[in-house]
C-alpha cells in the first residue's frame, strides 16, 4: 500500500512539475517608476492570466539609465534577459553587438506595425531592419493654468507666434519684481528640439551622418526661446517646475506628457487645476510632435521559445485595449492609430478635465528625440549646455550651437577612430 | 619551530580579507588601468587598443588663440615682476629705508626698470627674445639679493601673497594673454580641463575652511564648561547623517523663495541670493555644505588631538604671564601639528573626490548651467555611466588619482618638517 503511495505521489510531482516546465518564462528589465510601475504589473498581470504558459516576470532596474549601463554590462557578462526598455541610443549598440532579435522577424509583424502610426516604425529602424518597437512614448505638450489665461481673456496658443504673445499678455510685474512670468520652461536638449520642430529644425544629423546642430532652423528656435527670456516673458531653468506651478508663479509650461503622473500631479488636483493642450505649430502650420521614451528589444540570447513569448508580449502592450490603459494612468502617447477612433478613448478624452486629447493628436508626424548612435548621448549633453549658456546669455544662441556643433565633432570623430 | 608556525597561522588568517582586497579593490583598480588604453564606445561594437589616445583626449586643446610659448612668455614677465617688486618692497620695509644706496641695483635700478618695461613688455614688444632675456635677468639678480633678506622669510606666507597680489595688477597690464586666460580658453572647449579648474576652486574654498573651523569647533567642543556631550553629538550627526538626505535638507536651505539663507539676509536689507541658480556660486554654495558636513568629524579629531597636550605645558605659560592668544600660537598649534598634517591629507584627498553633493544640489547635473558644477568625479561618472566610454572614464580616473597623488607627495614634503610629534 505504502510503495502505491508513494508512486503516486512521485507521478503527480512529475506530472506537475512537467507542467510548470511548459510554463515559459519571460524576464523583462524595465525602467517604470512610481505609478507607471503599478500599470505595467497590472497590465502584466492581465497578460499572464490570459496566458498561462507564459510567465511574464517585471524586474524593476532602477531609472533608465541605470537599466541602460546594466544591460550593456549584461550583454558582456551574456546574462541578458529575454526582453528590456533601452533608450534609442543604445539600442543602436545593442544592435552592432548582434544580441538583439529584430521584431520584423516574427511572421505576424506586419499586422502588428499596420496598426501603429508610420512615425513609429520609422523610429524603431536600424540600418533599416525594425530591431525594436517602443510602447512608452511621450509627446511634448504644453501645460497651462486654466483660471489665468480665462482671467487674460485667452484660448491656449495654438502657434509659436500665439505661444510668444501670450506669454507677454501673462506675466504679472508688480513694483518692478516678476510675481507671475507667462511661461516656463527647463534648459533640456528635448525642449530646444520640441520648439525646433516648430521652425523647421529639431533634426542635427543627416542621414548621411554630418551633424547639422547649427543650422539656421535650430538657431531660430533657440533664439527665440533666449528672447522670451531676455524679454522677461519667461522663466528657464535646469530643474522641475513643481514649485512654480505649486506657487502660482508660472502660467504656462512646455512639458513631456509623462511629465503629468510626476511633478506636476500635485498641481493637477488643485482647485483651478493644470490642463494641456497640443504643442504650438511653427511655421508649417502642422502638427510636428517630439516622441521621448524608451524602446523595447528582445535578445537573441534567450531561447526561441522566450523570444516567441516575449514577442506576444510585445503585441500584447500594443493592442489597442492595453494602449488606452496605460495613456489613461500614465499620460504617455497611445501609439497604435485604431485608439483615436475608439469610443472608450474618446469618451475619456472628452469627460477628463486635463484634455487628453493633447497627448494624441499628429501622432504621425512625430519623430524621436534621439537618434540611434551610441555616442548621441554625449550630444545630447552639448546641445544641453549649449541651451543653458544661451539663456544664461553667456553666448548668444548662434555661439552656443556653434558650440555644440564643434564639440559633438569631437565626440563623432572619436567614434568611428578619426 | 613555534615562532614560524605563528606567522603562518598569522598569514593564513590574514588571506580571506587579502582575497577579498585582491578581488573587490586592486583587481578592478588594474584592470580600469588596462582599460584605460581602450576605447569602449566604437563603431565596431567592441573595444579597440588605442594606446594613448584616451589621455590625449583628455587634454585636447583644440584650436588655441595664440600659442602656449606666448602665453608662458607673458606669464613669466608678470610673475617676474611681481617677484622684483615684492622683493623691494620686503627690504626696503627691513631695512626702513637706510642702506638703500649699498644694494642700489636690486632695490632701484631693478624695480625701476621693471616698472618702466612692464607695460612695452606686455605690449608691442610682447614675444621678443631679448625682452624675455633681459627679464629673466632681472628675476636672477633680484633672486641672489632676496636670500639676504631675514625679514622675508620669516613671513614667506605674507611674500607669496605679495607676488599674488602683484601679478593680479600685471594681469591687466598690456595684452590680455595670460597661461591663465590660455587654459580658461581651453577649458571652454573641453570638459575635462573645466572639470580640473572646478575641482580645484572647490579646494581652494573647502580645505581651509574646514581646517579653521573645524579647529575652531575643536577648540570650543574642549573648553565649554556645559553641554559637552550635546555639542561632541550634534556636529558629528551630519557627518554620519546621509549625504543624499542631508542634500535634500540644504537644497530647501539654499531655495531662492523660501529658504531659511535668504529669508536670515533679509533681516540685514540684503537681497535674495541665487544660491542654486548661478554658475558663480555653484562652488561656494557646494562648498558650505561640505564645509558643514565634515567640520564635526574633523572636529573630534582635533579634540583628541588636543586632549593629549600636555596640561603642564599651560600651567607653566599661565605662570609666566602668557595670554590665551599667546598660548594658542605657541603651544597649541606647534603641538597639535600632526593632528593638523592629518587633518589637511586626508581633507584634501576628501576635497578632490566632491561629488554626491553636487549631484544631489543641482539634480543630477554638473551645476545649474555652464558645467559648472563639473567635477572631476563628476566627469569620471558621467563619461562612464552616461556616455558608457569607460576607457575614457578609467583614463580620467587616472589622472585624477596622479594629482591627488602629486599634492599629497608635496604636502608631506614641504609640511612634514614642521610638523612637531614629541608631545
Amino acid at each position: 500500500m505504502k510503495k502505491v503511495i508513494v508512486i503516486l505521489l512521485i507521478g503527480v510531482l512529475g506530472l506537475a512539475s512537467v507542467s510548470l516546465a511548459q510554463k515559459t518564462e519571460v524576464i523583462f528589465w524595465e525602467a517604470m517608476e512610481a505609478k507607471l510601475g503599478t500599470t505595467l504589473q497590472t497590465i502584466t498581470d492581465l497578460f499572464n492570466k490570459e496566458n498561462p504558459n507564459i510567465e511574464v516576470k517585471l524586474v524593476f532596474v532602477g531609472n533608465g539609465d541605470q537599466l541602460d549601463s546594466k544591460i550593456l554590462a549584461a550583454a558582456q557578462a551574456k546574462t541578458l534577459p529575454t526582453i528590456a526598455q533601452v533608450y534609442p541610443a543604445w539600442a543602436g549598440s545593442l544592435v552592432a553587438q548582434g544580441v538583439v532579435t529584430p521584431m520584423d522577424a516574427f511572421s505576424d509583424f506586419s499586422t502588428v506595425a499596420s496598426q501603429l502610426y508610420p512615425s513609429i516604425i520609422d523610429m524603431s529602424k536600424i540600418n533599416g531592419k525594425i530591431y525594436t518597437l517602443p510602447f512608452n512614448q511621450s509627446i511634448y505638450v504644453l501645460y497651462y493654468r486654466p483660471l489665468m489665461l480665462q482671467q487674460a481673456g485667452i484660448t491656449p496658443p495654438k502657434t509659436m507666434e500665439e505661444l510668444a504673445n501670450d506669454a507677454k499678455l501673462l506675466t504679472v510685474v508688480q513694483n518692478g519684481k516678476t510675481i507671475r512670468y507667462g511661461l516656463g520652461f527647463r534648459t533640456t536638449y528635448g525642449v530646444l528640439t520640441a520648439v525646433a520642430r516648430q521652425f523647421g529644425g529639431g533634426k542635427y544629423i543627416t542621414p548621411e551622418g554630418s551633424l547639422i546642430i547649427n543650422s539656421p532652423e535650430n538657431v531660430q528656435a533657440l533664439t527665440f526661446l533666449v528672447n522670451l527670456v531676455k524679454d522677461g516673458y519667461a522663466y528657464a531653468k535646469y530643474d522641475y517646475f513643481d514649485n512654480e506651478l505649486t506657487s502660482s508663479s508660472v502660467a504656462m509650461l512646455i512639458g513631456e506628457g509623462a511629465d503629468l503622473p510626476f511633478d506636476l500631479s500635485d498641481v493637477a488636483g488643485q482647485k483651478d487645476g493644470i490642463e494641456m493642450a497640443s504643442f504650438p505649430v511653427g511655421i508649417s502650420n502642422q502638427a510636428a510632435p517630439l516622441f521621448r521614451g524608451q524602446t523595447l528589444v528582445i535578445f537573441n540570447t534567450a531561447t526561441k521559445e522566450q523570444q516567441r513569448a516575449a514577442w506576444k508580449y510585445v503585441k500584447f502592450l500594443l493592442t489597442p485595449a492595453v494602449q488606452i490603459y496605460w495613456a489613461m494612468n500614465t499620460n504617455y502617447s497611445p501609439l497604435n492609430k485604431t485608439v483615436t477612433g475608439l469610443d472608450q478613448w474618446n469618451l475619456f478624452a472628452q469627460s477628463t478635465s486635463y484634455n487628453p486629447s493633447a497627448i494624441a493628436e499628429g501622432l504621425a508626424n512625430g519623430i524621436s528625440y534621439s537618434e540611434t548612435l551610441p555616442w548621441w548621448p554625449s550630444v545630447i549633453d552639448n546641445i544641453r549646455t549649449a541651451v543653458e549658456n544661451a539663456v544664461h546669455f553667456t553666448m548668444t544662441p548662434q555661439q552656443a550651437l556653434d558650440w555644440a556643433q564643434q564639440q559633438s565633432q569631437i565626440v563623432q570623430d572619436k567614434y568611428l577612430g578619426k | 619551530m613555534n615562532k614560524k608556525r605563528n606567522y603562518i597561522i598569522g598569514y593564513l588568517y590574514l588571506i580571506p580579507a587579502l582575497v577579498i582586497f585582491i578581488l573587490f579593490t586592486y583587481w578592478p583598480a588594474i584592470y580600469s588601468f588596462y582599460l584605460s588604453f581602450f576605447n569602449t564606445t566604437t563603431s565596431t561594437g567592441h573595444a579597440i587598443f588605442v594606446g594613448l589616445s584616451n589621455y590625449a583626449y583628455l587634454f585636447r586643446t583644440g584650436q588655441l588663440p595664440y600659442a602656449f610659448l606666448t602665453a608662458f612668455e607673458y606669464s613669466l614677465v608678470r610673475f617676474i615682476f611681481a617677484f622684483v617688486i615684492s622683493i623691494a618692497l620686503f627690504a626696503w620695509v627691513e631695512s626702513r629705508g637706510k642702506y638703500l644706496l649699498k644694494n642700489a641695483i636690486p632695490l632701484i635700478i631693478i624695480p625701476v626698470l621693471a616698472i618702466s618695461l612692464v607695460y612695452p613688455a606686455l605690449s608691442f614688444w610682447g614675444g621678443n627674445t631679448y625682452m624675455i632675456f633681459l627679464w629673466v635677468l632681472f628675476g636672477i639678480l633680484s633672486f641672489y639679493f632676496a636670500k639676504n633678506i631675514a625679514f622675508l622669510k620669516l613671513h614667506m606666507t605674507l611674500f607669496l601673497l605679495s607676488i599674488l597680489g602683484f601679478y593680479i595688477v600685471a594681469f591687466y597690464i598690456g595684452n590680455r594673454m595670460d597661461l591663465y586666460t590660455l587654459f580658461f580658453d581651453i577649458a571652454q572647449n573641453n570638459s575635462f580641463v573645466m572639470s580640473i579648474w572646478n575641482t580645484f576652486y572647490f579646494v581652494i574654498i573647502d580645505v581651509p575652511l574646514t581646517i579653521g573651523i573645524s579647529l575652531a569647533a575643536g577648540l570650543l567642543m574642549k573648553n565649554l564648561p556645559f553641554f559637552k556631550a550635546f555639542f561632541r553629538t550634534a556636529f558629528f550627526a551630519p557627518y554620519v547623517a546621509s549625504i543624499v538626505a542631508v542634500s535634500l535638507l540644504w537644497l530647501w536651505l539654499f531655495n531662492y523663495h523660501y529658504g531659511i539663507f535668504n529669508f536670515m539676509l533679509s533681516w540685514f536689507g540684503i537681497p535674495p541670493i541665487n544660491w542654486l541658480n548661478s554658475a558663480a556660486l555653484t562652488m561656494p554654495t557646494v562648498a558650505i555644505l561640505s564645509i558643514w558636513e565634515y567640520f564635526g568629524y574633523y572636529g573630534l579629531i582635533f579634540l583628541s588631538g588636543l586632549q593629549n597636550i600636555d596640561q603642564e605645558y599651560y600651567e607653566a605659560a599661565e605662570i609666566e604671564g602668557a595670554n590665551s592668544f599667546q598660548r594658542f600660537v605657541y603651544i597649541t598649534w606647534p603641538l597639535l601639528s600632526p593632528i593638523t598634517f592629518f587633518v589637511m591629507v586626508v581633507s584634501l584627498i576628501n576635497a578632490f573626490q566632491v561629488f554626491t553633493q553636487v549631484y544631489v544640489l543641482y539634480n543630477q547635473m554638473p551645476g545649474p548651467y555652464a558645467n559648472s558644477g563639473l567635477t572631476m568625479v563628476f566627469y569620471i561618472y558621467n563619461t562612464f555611466y552616461n556616455e558608457q566610454q569607460m576607457g575614457l572614464a578609467s583614463a580620467a580616473a587616472y589622472i585624477l588619482l596622479g594629482i591627488i597623488m602629486v599634492l599629497t607627495l608635496i604636502q608631506f614634503r614641504t609640511t612634514e618638517k614642521r610638523v612637531e610629534y614629541n608631545i
